[in-house]
């Protein structure tokens, strides 16, 4: 069965789109005033342009096309899957106009990248970017951030039968979120929150590290937005390294496992629930395959022989285990490092890290270690299923909001879906790499086309400012793919073709 | 009831104003992008040129098990002289342990601490062919540096880290390049045991973009005419 | 809402075996071990007219210790009992862990092996028709020894069970055992009837089959008597999707497109499963057009092979056209059907065909072919079934919400999508893919390359035959157990595997 695309749809899908679009407008002012404060006047015409076009084309579209009901689910899907690509062709402005791309399209890149909190960057001379634009990448990170976010609470909850049935969430219907409103007084409550503890801790580790005080504002605000969304940016092109200090490592890494942990379990954690949060299967899956990566990225490294001492290997390979697991991206290596010096089976822990992810529910992408951890039961249901006198009937279940909830076949069959598509996304990207570069590894293809489709932003040192456009145009959609997890895509995609056949109009 | 709209209401006027709205913007934005106007100023260090040529190229290398790292055709020569840092990246093992020169432009931060500083050195096109991208115009790639330790004499010789608007001082350093420095807690690093000025630190001017701020101006503009209309219609209702 | 129930609790049962249990699963062994001895019996013969000595002894020796084996069984493990599911699984998942052990037997005595490991690997390889090979100075190995190899294929192909079942009485409860090897395609219902049914395909195509390759072997310039030597066992490997072949340049060794476009034939009709040449014999072929399997296989071939084409011209790998699509078709369609015919040197893979070629042919070989066939890999139907569930959740998304959206498939029949068929496709391709990574893992702590490992890791683990040359006799012991536990797993689809391991974990805690 297939639905036609209204006109009155499709005039809400635009007005949706005339309020994105205010968004990044409105950001875009907020910008402005660091440019004044650096100097950098180029800077600040190009946010008053970014500002202008966004709020005044957005305004005219919210106005001209009203929304007179409230979207449905599927709607709010296609919404989501065009909301990125409209946000990113506004975000490109500034970054486009800075002369530090090689052209739009890599302009649309870096912003598509900073928006999907991946972190994967094609700037030209990051070290010399003004100021101000490096505040603007940062913000990106923070508005799709809290784009995945709102959506993660509004249209992926299971408020329909679809909903349930594609992403398996766990359990029955029913309306777990209080309201939109209350939800998003709580986020910014904990955001604020972690905001105010991340500046204490990183403006001292900064201090001490040594960074002159005034830089530490810009340090400190990079440094939280890029980990606490697990995004991945920096001002710096050493990243992390640029600053020598373990403290600040530490204090990264605790920002970075906030941001992988689902906005649920952050509100359960600020009511003091300890023993609720760790028995949480996200929490648990989650840390059984941090684990994990851990174990194998220091078991490679010890083998490949590349530290002779236990303390630097384990402030490298644990750094990068929680960047990678997170999906956040920030590194304390150069790139080619994991390459050259790391041996095989670190990267390759790596790139497994990356591919499952963080939980779901958070700004983390990848497969998501609760699905991996579902699939793993939904497997070992089946084992068990052929174990058993033929007339029994295998029955297993799981921890879900403190209630052992049933594992059905749809909810197995969600997952084992995603995985297919995320793994078939991995595959073509990375062969699209090798296509594009030829001389180079199957694993550092894989580790790229992992980084981008799951969000994270980890490089091996492949994909740059100089890859061709092509390579660049799929990374970008394995990006944005990646971070609506397919379905907003693909519910974008039959959208835009239903729509080559509208009903015709009616004249007022 | 059903009266023709007007002409200039209707829905094919409205889409083709649209587009050609649309068509000029883009266009506006792509030809003040187009005519960025760069910096004359010279960023190349004449100085660079009595330093060594670089001797060791790398092409690739790879660490596999520990008793067997896959060197390139590194003729056992332990002078390597001047090194890039790609080529230290690419092949850290070779330079672990060996003195070397290296020149680069200082950006970043200068970490002030336990007696030096940390500095990032780069040594891309940006910082000893071209200047920033910001103010030539020119893109060359991204960054690439080493991290170098300096201990403190060295350090109050520097005046500025490159960054926006600046390309910092370059610095030819000699030191022992560090594939895994304890002090760093494991990280690559070249630890200098001399340094000396190549070229002070120097403003890198971004001129303005004219034809940029009279769109800028334009726009905005149009917008706040826009607010006053809504506000004066919405008024009269 | 406090913590209720302490942990959550599950319902499971694991099956508790009983003495008895353990008896109608080693009868049934014996049962197979008495068939593979008798088999054995043909080399031998072949070895006593070659006055091949030596083999003769080894194969006599062979055959009398299985023998020997099966027949204490039967005598002691005597009983009526039915069998059940279970058991079935169970006795599939022993029989090919068994008969390896008992095939090597003569291969080890026979010299050309450097260890007994070596001689298991290749009677595990040749009875899951797998074709990779440890045998050493293949161009130097008698004759019926050779055949024997070639006889595995053979005997794996049509399954162990079912040269049992033909040669003995059958007892009711015997169905189960054909299901417990992944193939659950009841052509007719009588299970004597469908073996029937399959020795009769397979001799059809035996006699068309063998005398076309012995026709084009003469054509390339072998004499008449090592021309039918080479048709025959050529057959077998190909009719079986095994891939041994007589002598070490694979293929290669004749060339000759005439015997290699046989052999393309010949591998398709072995990757068909046969209850679609039950339906070409019927002369239906509508059913077989419209059936999941061959859409699928259609699809995944024709992308695989447009890639690898892609990928050889990429690397510059061949001059001509001709040469190109030869080499890179057969190849591909090697891989996808699970043979593992090679038409170039090992090594090439990985220096000359560039990185996009091998990875077509990695791809191919970890889809594989058709259920209820010869060939490994995921099979088509599960391919099929995943694609038809993803689309379904995509035209899902875009129906009004109340909607329901049901999709359909055609096996022999119209069949509706439902979420339990998915849900089990889904499960046996995450176990395959994980098992191609682990393996590949393994190569990589052995210290191969990634890509190559992975190449040897897939190809073990769908049966198919290929290699980028990793695998040889110098192999560490550990990395050639892999191997081994790779190619039992896939040709088991690991379902009767793990009720091996319940099996004995549960006859090891504890009998009840």
């Amino acid at each position: 069965m297939r639905t036609e695309a209204s006109q009155e749809q499709l005039r809400t899908v635009v007005a949706v789109q005339g309020r994105v679009a205010s968004v990044v407008g409105g950001l875009a002012v907020v910008a402005a005033p660091t440019a004044v404060l650096a100097g950098e006047w180029n800077a600040l015409t190009s946010l008053a342009i970014t500002a202008a076009i966004g709020l005044g084309a957005g305004e005219i579209a919210w106005r001209r096309f009203h929304m007179t009901r409230e979207l449905t689910w599927s709607e709010g899907m296609v919404v989501l899957g065009l909301a990125y690509p409209v946000m990113a062709l506004l975000a490109a402005i500034p970054i486009g106009l800075s002369g530090h791309v090689a052209g739009w399209g890599d302009a649309f890149f870096e912003a598509m990248s900073g928006l999907t909190t991946t972190g994967l960057s094609v700037l030209h001379d990051l070290d010399h970017l003004p100021t101000s634009l490096a505040i603007w990448r940062q913000l990106l990170q923070l508005l799709g951030g809290v784009t995945i976010l709102i959506a993660g609470l509004t249209i992926f909850t299971p408020r329909s039968q679809k909903a349930y049935d594609f992403y398996g969430v766990g359990g029955r219907l029913e309306r777990s979120v209080p309201g939109f409103v209350t939800t998003f007084r709580h986020m910014v409550k904990v955001g604020v929150a972690w905001g105010i503890a991340a500046a204490v801790a990183l403006g001292a580790s900064l201090a001490i590290a040594g960074v002159p005080v005034a830089r530490i504002p810009l340090h400190g605000m990079a440094l939280f937005t890029s980990a606490f969304t697990t995004s991945g940016f920096s001002v710096s092109s050493a990243s992390v390294a640029a600053y020598h200090s373990w403290s600040v490592e530490v204090v990264l890494i605790v920002l970075m496992l906030a941001g992988a942990i689902a906005f649920p379990l952050h509100l359960i954690l600020w009511r003091g629930e300890l023993q609720r949060f760790f028995r949480h299967v996200d929490t648990r899956s989650l840390g059984v395959v941090l684990l994990g990566a851990i174990v194998v990225v220091l078991a490679g490294l010890a083998r490949s022989g590349a530290f002779t001492e236990v303390g630097p290997m384990l402030r490298r390979g644990l750094f990068l285990a929680v960047s990678a697991q997170t999906t956040t991206g920030l590194t304390v290596t150069e790139p080619r490092l994991l390459a050259s010096d790391w041996g095989l089976v670190a990267p390759a822990g790596l790139v497994l890290a990356m591919a499952i992810g963080g939980m779901k529910g958070s700004t983390a992408g990848g497969v998501k270690a609760e699905r991996f951890g579902l699939a793993f039961k939904g497997i070992a249901r089946e084992v068990r299923r052929v174990l058993l006198p033929d007339h029994a009937l295998v029955v297993e279940t799981y921890q879900h909001k403190g209630r052992p909830r049933i594992l059905t076949d749809a909810h197995v069959r969600a997952v084992g879906t995603v995985l297919l598509l995320f793994m078939t996304t991995q595959l073509v990207g990375a062969l699209v790499i090798l296509y594009g570069a030829d001389t180079f590894d199957l694993t550092e293809a894989m580790f790229e086309s992992v980084s981008a489709t799951s969000n994270a932003g980890l490089s091996i040192g492949i994909l740059g400012p100089t890859s061709s456009g092509i390579l660049k145009l799929v990374v970008i959609l394995q990006m944005w793919l990646g971070r609506l997890e397919f379905m907003a895509v693909f519910a974008l995609a039959g959208f835009a073709w239903s729509t080559r056949r509208l009903p015709a109009r009616r004249t007022a | 009831m059903s009266a023709r709209k007007p002409f200039h209401r209707s829905t094919i006027i409205q889409w083709l104003v649209a587009i050609l709205l649309t068509t000029v913007l883009v266009l506006a934005i792509r030809g003040v992008r187009l005519s960025a106007p760069t910096s004359d100023q010279d960023f190349t260090i004449p100085e660079a040129a009595d330093v060594a040529e670089l001797e060791t190229t790398v092409e690739r290398c790879e660490r596999t098990l520990p008793d067997e790292p896959v060197l390139p055709d590194a003729d056992g020569v332990p002078n390597f002289g001047r090194v890039s840092s790609t080529a230290v990246v690419e092949c850290p093992d070779i330079f672990d342990g060996e003195p070397v020169v290296y020149v680069g432009e200082v950006v970043g931060d200068i970490l002030r601490r336990d007696g030096g500083a940390w500095v990032l050195v780069n040594d891309d096109g940006y910082a000893l062919e071209a200047g920033p991208a910001g103010s030539s115009g020119r893109l060359l790639g991204q960054n690439s540096g080493l991290s170098v330790w300096l201990p403190d004499p060295m350090v109050d010789e520097l005046s500025h880290a490159g960054g926006a608007g600046f390309r910092g001082d370059v610095i030819q350093v000699s030191g022992t390049i560090r594939r895994v420095d304890p002090a760093d807690g494991g990280g690559l690093t070249l630890r200098a045991a001399s340094m000396q000025i190549v070229a002070e630190a120097e403003t890198a001017h971004t001129p303005l973009n004219g034809g940029q701020l009279v769109l800028a101006l334009g726009l905005v503009t149009i917008v706040a005419a826009l607010v006053l209309v809504e506000r004066r219609v919405a008024a009269e209702r | 809402m406090s913590s209720q129930t302490p942990a959550h609790r599950r319902s499971i049962l694991l099956v508790r075996p009983s003495r008895q249990d353990f008896q109608l699963v080693g009868l049934y062994i014996g049962k197979v071990c008495v068939g593979l001895g008798l088999l054995q019996l043909l080399p031998l013969v072949i070895a006593l007219v070659l006055g091949e000595w030596n083999s003769a002894s080894a194969l006599a020796v062979g055959a009398a210790t299985s023998m020997i084996v099966g027949l204490v069984a039967e005598i002691r493990l005597h009983t009526n009992r039915q069998l059940l599911w279970s058991h079935g699984l169970v006795t599939v998942a022993a029989a090919w862990l068994v008969g390896p052990m008992l095939v090597a037997i003569p291969f080890w005595l026979s010299g050309h092996w450097g260890s007994y490991l070596d001689a298991f690997f290749d009677a595990m390889s040749g009875l899951t028709t797998s074709g990779l090979a440890l045998v050493q100075d293949l161009d130097h190995l008698p004759t019926s020894m050779n055949f024997l190899r070639h006889v595995t294929h053979f005997v794996g192909g049509q399954g162990i069970i079912i040269v049992v079942l033909t040669m003995f009485a059958a007892t009711s409860g015997v169905g189960t055992l054909y299901v417990g090897e992944g193939r659950d395609d009841r052509i007719v219902p009588n299970i004597i009837r469908t073996a029937r049914f399959i020795y009769l395909v397979a001799g059809a195509w035996m006699v068309a089959g063998t005398t076309l390759l012995w026709v084009t072997g003469s054509i390339a310039g072998l004499d008449p008597g090592r021309a039918f030597f080479h048709a025959i066992n050529l057959f077998m490997a190909a009719f079986d999707t095994g891939g041994f072949s007589p002598n070490s340049p694979s293929v290669a060794y004749y060339h000759s497109a005439g015997m290699e476009a046989v052999i393309v034939v010949l591998m398709i009709a072995g990757t068909l499963s046969f209850g679609m040449h039950y339906e070409l014999w019927r002369g239906r072929r509508r059913v077989l057009i419209e059936h999941i399997e061959t859409r699928a296989l259609a699809v995944t071939g024709l992308l695989t092979i447009i890639l690898a084409l892609v990928g050889l011209g990429r690397a510059g790998a061949m001059d001509g056209v001709v040469p190109f699509l030869r080499k890179g078709v057969f190849t591909v369609v090697s891989a996808h059907t699970g043979t593992g015919f090679g038409v170039v040197n090992a090594n090439l893979y990985s220096s000359e065909w560039g990185l996009i070629a091998p990875a077509a042919v990695v791809i191919a070989m970890a889809l594989g072919g058709m259920a209820s066939s010869t060939a490994g890999g995921i099979k088509a139907i599960r391919v099929g079934l995943a694609a038809k569930s993803t689309l379904r959740d995509i035209r899902s998304t875009l129906a009004p919400d109340a909607a329901l959206v049901v999709a359909s498939y055609r096996t022999r029949t119209r069949q509706v999508l439902n979420d339990g068929d998915v849900r089990a496709a889904l499960t046996i391709i995450v176990l395959f893919l994980g098992t191609y990574l682990a393996g590949a893992v393994v190569g990589v702590f052995y210290g191969f390359p990634f890509d190559e490992s992975l190449f040897e890791s897939t190809s073990a683990t769908a049966n198919v035959g290929l290699s980028t040359g990793i695998l040889a006799p110098d192999n560490p012991g550990p990395l050639k157990l892999t191997y081994i536990v790779q190619m039992w797993l896939g040709r088991l689809e690991f379902m009767s595997a793990f009720a091996l391991i319940g099996f004995v974990i549960a006859l090891a805690r504890g009998r009840e």
